[in-house]
């Protein structure tokens, strides 16, 4: 797709409609047939749901500028084929042009093409429900958000894409910033350290947020402190005299403590010998007893819950908030710091939000309960499991023996060395060779993945059952060994790497990090502990494991593994499998 | 020191073992979500099963391979074999240890509203397990077919369907409440994995907030793990610890000579009742202790 694609754009321009001084404005990406055919933009189904959601805001569809980047509509509605286009060139110009002239206060940008242009940035994942300046013009605010037709496909977003509309009817009331005045005091010392002591201390509820390196002997770098949604200090954890207010404020009994999924933090700091009293609120526990379907990432809970922008990828690598890696050769103690307040600051406020919330949809006692069982789920993540390490070499043995054997009964079936975890190798085996009705994920790719080969087994028992002949059932038979010994294998290696071979802490124990509010039903989720060593022990499998008897409950010599040389192994298995995935 | 009874055979939990001097002391709640699926349906040969019964056993006679076998009693007591067979007295229909593993099998799947030939496949995707069975999908389809025509859930199903279209919003007893978001419809039918999702949240949310010991808004009465913690593990300082929970079940580190004692405190505070649609009823609790997880003994308890 690029410019000389004439014949996939339309001849019939749509023009931008709706009132010039319009405070607020829509901008999508191009027209599709309803719009072509009735020559104004938004009188489709997209249109007709922003046109429900501005309206249930107070906000009728005529007093709203209605845009698009392209006047002209591409073959299949894919932008991809206006690139580049002198169409998209001109659509763009009156466009930008209408917009300078008339300085509407707030556009909503439907989309990632839209966004893009208006605003600069693509991530509209990352930064949807953010209000940012326009390119054009920097006092022009420009709310990100999902595209209707996503939204249409995707129902689950529609609860956020709701949200999101609303904040911009809210911004387009006045073109001074609605975000609210923050004060982010970092690395105070002398007589502002000592009264941000004083001051501090005597609040009843203080947000609070750790950031650290990850890893077993991950450093804790700051902590921080909101006393208000407004007011927030980060104390750096490298002077000891800040450090020493910290680890008081986080002790102070009579403080009421707000965490962000503070079980990270409350774990990072026990093992610190750093102790947390009177941890009393968490938003991401809020979260999940508020809208158990929705993200509970901090990141999330911002962009919905204020008005702020999002800020989580702002000098640092795209992550998973909750993972916590920090790493002070690439990012500036200063950055951490104000980062550290801003997460301190907005925790505060939606957690006052939430308390409403939750008192007005009668769920307090939900959220409190889940509050009150965090000191038992801390103490068992904790705790861990002692390792009989002897026994756990004879597992290891037993099951790379079993992955050996299988692993050779499959590479004589197949007539070569054959890779479970290669994809391109399952599919040309499965697809190309035995010629099975293709299996695909929910994002309609081409899979071999678990329930494809479940399925496919199953499919080959039932040909075996209705052949006549013993030749077919036993050329079915055969394929239906062979993806069963592809499960084993691959279950194998994961017993292994995930189980048996886990890291274990220097006290010959296992732990695991236990999350209440970790799934929608209430039931606790667990996984590796926060230092990455351990397992999730609620998922250790009850399989039991068949140790040949020659070895008499002890691993030979020729047979024990070595734990380094397998992780090299599954590491270079795993390579191929991801580079595949994204293939796929 | 354990004695290995099969030289070849290990359990890979058994790798876990407590700490010098202490002894695993291990609960759970015994088919507590079949319990909450029995009263959110109504149905009376489910509970009639679970109170004086053995479920699994129960289902495999009467909902899947002898659905036309009258019995006086209605195999009110089952005799176990010494090859492992359970026997009715009454009526002499034998149950073998697989038709009871596919009972089982069947009672998870279908509560939920598995299809068929989903069943067939994750039961055969365990049939490298013991007791190594593989189904047929036509046998599946029968015996899926014969469960359904033995419990009536037709009708709780319905209500979560009426409620979805309704206002999307499920809430539990113990009050947690979720709202479904995805499509109601699917090709002008009612989307059968949000069904399926919703069907499945009411029994596996009451379970988790009743095992972790959150208190029922009209009983009021303390129990579950949060308590057993509270009670035991706190005020030991530390020679009690809790090792692990995995939904209804909670496993505690404790010191040998104190072990059956405190699984019996730890029995009657996770015994407690709770209401589902009116009726309040409490799930049992089995209690096992042992020297390695995987390996622990189970617990008489006195009914």
């Amino acid at each position: 797709m690029g410019t000389n694609n004439e014949q996939y754009i339309g001849k019939v321009p749509v023009a931008n409609t709706g009132p010039l001084n319009a405070k607020l404005w829509v901008v999508g990406e191009a027209p599709g047939e309803d719009e072509e055919a009735a020559g104004e933009p938004f009188v489709g189904v997209s249109g007709q749901l922003l046109r429900s959601l501005l309206l249930e805001n107070g906000v009728s569809f005529d007093d709203v500028r209605r845009c698009n980047l392209s006047m002209f509509r591409p073959f299949n509605n894919k932008f991809g084929y206006l690139q580049g286009s002198r169409q998209l060139a001109q659509s763009q110009e009156i466009l930008k042009n209408e917009i300078l002239k008339n300085r509407p206060i707030c556009i909503i940008a439907l989309g990632t093409e839209a966004t893009e242009y208006l605003t600069g940035r693509r991530d509209v994942a990352n930064i949807r429900g953010s209000v940012l300046p326009c390119s054009f013009d920097f006092n022009i605010k420009v709310l990100v958000a999902r595209h209707p037709a996503f939204v249409l496909r995707t129902p689950a977003e529609y609860p956020v894409f709701s949200i999101d509309i609303a904040h911009a009817v809210a911004e387009s009331k006045t073109r001074e910033s609605i975000r609210k005045k923050r004060t982010f005091i970092i690395n105070p010392k002398g007589y502002q350290l000592e009264d941000i002591r004083q001051d501090y201390s005597s609040q009843p509820k203080l947000a609070c947020d750790i950031e650290s390196a990850r890893g077993k002997d991950g450093t804790i770098y700051c902590i921080g402190f909101a006393k208000s949604p407004t007011h927030s200090v980060s104390l750096n954890l490298f002077d000891s005299q800040q450090a020493k207010v910290a680890f008081q404020l986080l002790e102070n009994e009579q403080i009421e403590k707000i965490f962000h999924f503070g079980t990270f933090d409350y774990l990072k700091l026990a093992i610190n010998g750093i102790p947390v009293n009177n941890y009393k609120h968490d938003t991401y526990l809020g979260q999940h007893v508020l809208n158990p379907e929705f993200a509970r990432t901090l990141a999330f809970l911002v962009s919905t819950y204020t008005n702020e922008p999002a800020y989580k990828t702002d000098g640092r690598a795209t992550i998973p908030d909750d993972i916590k890696a920090w790493n002070l050769k690439t990012t500036k103690l200063e950055d951490l710091l104000l980062y550290n307040c801003k997460d301190c600051c907005y925790t505060f406020e939606v957690h006052e939000i939430q308390l409403a919330e939750l008192a007005e949809r009668g769920l307090t006692h939900i959220y409190e309960e889940e509050i009150d069982q965090l000191e038992m789920a801390h103490h068992i993540s904790l705790a861990g499991m002692c390792v009989d390490l002897e026994r756990r070499d004879l597992f290891a043995a037993a099951l790379k023996h079993k992955w050996d054997t299988i692993q050779f009964m499959l590479d004589v079936s197949v007539g070569r060395p054959f890779n479970c975890n290669s994809p391109p190798q399952c599919r040309k085996l499965l697809y190309k060779e035995y010629g099975l009705p293709v299996r695909r994920n929910k994002g309609q790719g081409i899979t071999t993945d678990e329930d494809a080969c479940v399925s496919l087994h199953t499919y080959c028992m039932k040909k075996v059952d209705e052949s006549k002949k013993q030749e077919t059932k036993n050329q079915w038979l055969r394929r239906a060994l062979v993806i069963k010994s592809i499960l084993a294998i691959r279950g194998l290696r994961k017993l292994l790497g995930t189980y048996i071979l886990c890291d274990i802490s220097d006290d010959g124990r296992i732990r695991s990090t236990y999350k209440v509010g970790g799934t929608e039903t209430g039931r606790y989720a667990a996984n590796s502990f926060i230092d990455d060593t351990g397992t999730n022990s609620q998922t250790f499998p009850r399989a039991s494991i068949d140790i040949p008897k020659a070895w008499g409950l002890k691993v030979p010599s020729n047979a024990a593994v070595d734990k380094i040389a397998f992780a090299k192994q599954i590491e270079l298995l795993g390579e191929e499998e991801e580079e595949e995935e994204a293939v796929a | 020191m354990t004695v290995i009874s099969s030289a070849d055979k290990l359990k890979l939990r058994s790798m876990f073992i407590p700490a010098p001097g202490k002894l695993f002391v291990a609960c759970d709640f015994s088919q507590a979500e079949t319990w909450i699926v029995a009263h959110l349906a109504f149905e009376d040969r489910m509970k009639k099963a679970l109170m004086f019964g053995d479920i699994h056993t129960q289902t495999a006679a009467s909902a899947i391979f002898f659905p036309l076998v009258k019995c006086e009693t209605d195999h009110a007591k089952w005799n176990k074999l010494p090859n492992g067979d359970r026997a009715c007295p009454s009526c002499g229909v034998t149950i073998t240890e697989i038709m009871r593993y596919l009972g089982k099998r069947f009672n998870h799947a279908k509560s939920y509203r598995m299809g068929d030939e989903r069943a067939a496949e994750v039961i055969n995707a365990d049939s490298d397990q013991p007791p190594y069975v593989t189904i047929t999908t036509a046998q599946a389809r029968e015996y899926g077919s014969n469960w359904l025509s033995y419990y009536q859930l037709a009708g709780w199903w319905r209500r979560i369907e009426d409620q979805l279209r309704a206002t999307r919003t499920l809430r539990t007893t113990y009050g947690r409440e979720r709202i479904f978001f995805d499509d109601l419809y699917k090709n002008g039918k009612l989307n059968a994995e949000l069904a399926k999702e919703a069907t499945a949240y009411e029994p596996q949310s009451t379970v988790a907030d009743h095992a972790n010991g959150v208190v029922h808004p009209e009983l009021g009465v303390e129990g579950g793990f949060k308590t057993v913690y509270r009670k035991i593990v706190k005020p030991s300082h530390g020679g009690i610890k809790a090792v692990n929970v995995a939904h209804d079940s909670m496993m505690l580190e404790v010191p040998k000579e104190q072990a059956n004692e405190i699984g019996l405190e730890v029995v009657s505070i996770l015994k407690r009742p709770l209401v589902v649609n009116g009726e309040m009823f409490t799930i049992p609790v089995d209690l096992e202790i042992g020297e390695r997880w995987g390996e622990l003994e189970k617990i008489k308890l006195a009914a």
